[in-house]
């Protein structure tokens, strides 16, 4: 009776260290997991805003004549026009925020286009453009957050 | 026949010694590998940010009036912009040339340095 007691008494005793083995093991997994979704969710997020805001930045520094920069109206929202004359021609590169897309549309300068002609980029909000003075303010918004990307366009009076 | 089950308990504990050092170890890279993103992310944020005061300094060419647009207070001639988690001091340069202003923008955090930039301008000629 007494040899019975002290094998089960350590067969319990195992069985619980058995069972903190497991929790601790469990608990490691669930934090490097926690930890690696954090990670990839801010580096997603983190590479979403810097593309968005250096793609904006390289158009911008790169229009053949930033006095040709300018914000119409596009559709159902406002579109940054950069226009340019190639080869005697006017063409103009609208970039705009259409249907959940950050798009791009390079054509001959005239109507007759809607924002569905125009190319995907990536997924974003909302764009919203607006200007002071020789100050073009891009506000991009993501999964609601919202990013905001300043410009000085040497070709825009005070 | 000899009782096996101290041996086999000595053996576990062992075991879940080991995996304490083991988890001990992970769990601080895991901190560490957080830690690290958050910096990065703030890095890359006070990089925008101070690209962005360094354009509205180029288009106002006047700190004062860039200062009233974005925010901020001036001490000592050093404009701050306190933002969430760091700082940007902005603190304006001799260039040498009376047509030419200079300023450098800066992002701090807890006085460390995160990004710098310096900037120039046009001056305005009255």
């Amino acid at each position: 009776m007494r040899k019975l007691r002290s094998s089960s008494i350590a067969s319990v005793a195992a069985l619980l260290v058995l069972a903190v083995f497991s929790m601790g093991i469990l608990g490691v997994l669930l934090s490097g997991a926690r930890v690696y979704r954090g990670l990839t969710a801010q580096g997603a997020e983190d590479y979403d805003r810097r593309t968005c805001l250096q793609y904006l930045t390289t158009k911008l520094s790169q229009a053949p004549d930033p006095a040709m920069l300018s914000i119409e109206r596009f559709g159902a929202g406002d579109a940054l026009f950069i226009r340019q004359n190639i080869e005697n021609k006017s063409y103009v590169t609208r970039i705009y925020c259409h249907n959940g897309w950050l798009m791009e549309l390079f054509s001959v300068d005239s109507p007759g286009f809607s924002p569905e002609d125009g190319e995907k980029l990536m997924l974003l909000d909302s764009l919203s453009l607006t200007r002071c003075g020789s100050l073009l303010t891009a506000a991009v918004q993501k999964d609601g957050k919202v990013w905001q990307l300043q410009y000085a366009v040497g070709g825009w009076g005070q | 026949m000899k009782n096996r089950a101290p041996l086999a308990l000595i053996e576990q504990v062992i075991m879940l010694l080991v995996l304490a050092v083991a988890a001990a170890v992970c769990l601080q890279i895991f901190l560490w590998a957080d830690r690290q993103a958050d910096t990065n992310s703030l890095t890359d944020t006070a990089l925008q940010q101070v690209q962005n005061t360094a354009q509205v300094l180029k288009s106002t060419a006047e700190p004062a009036l860039a200062a009233e647009l974005l925010g901020g207070q001036i001490e000592n001639e050093i404009w701050i912009q306190s933002l969430p988690g760091y700082e940007i001091h902005t603190v304006c340069l001799d260039s040498g040339n009376p047509l030419l202003g200079c300023a450098t923008v800066t992002a701090v955090q807890e006085g460390k340095q995160l990004v710098q930039l310096t900037v120039y301008w046009q001056e305005v000629v009255p």
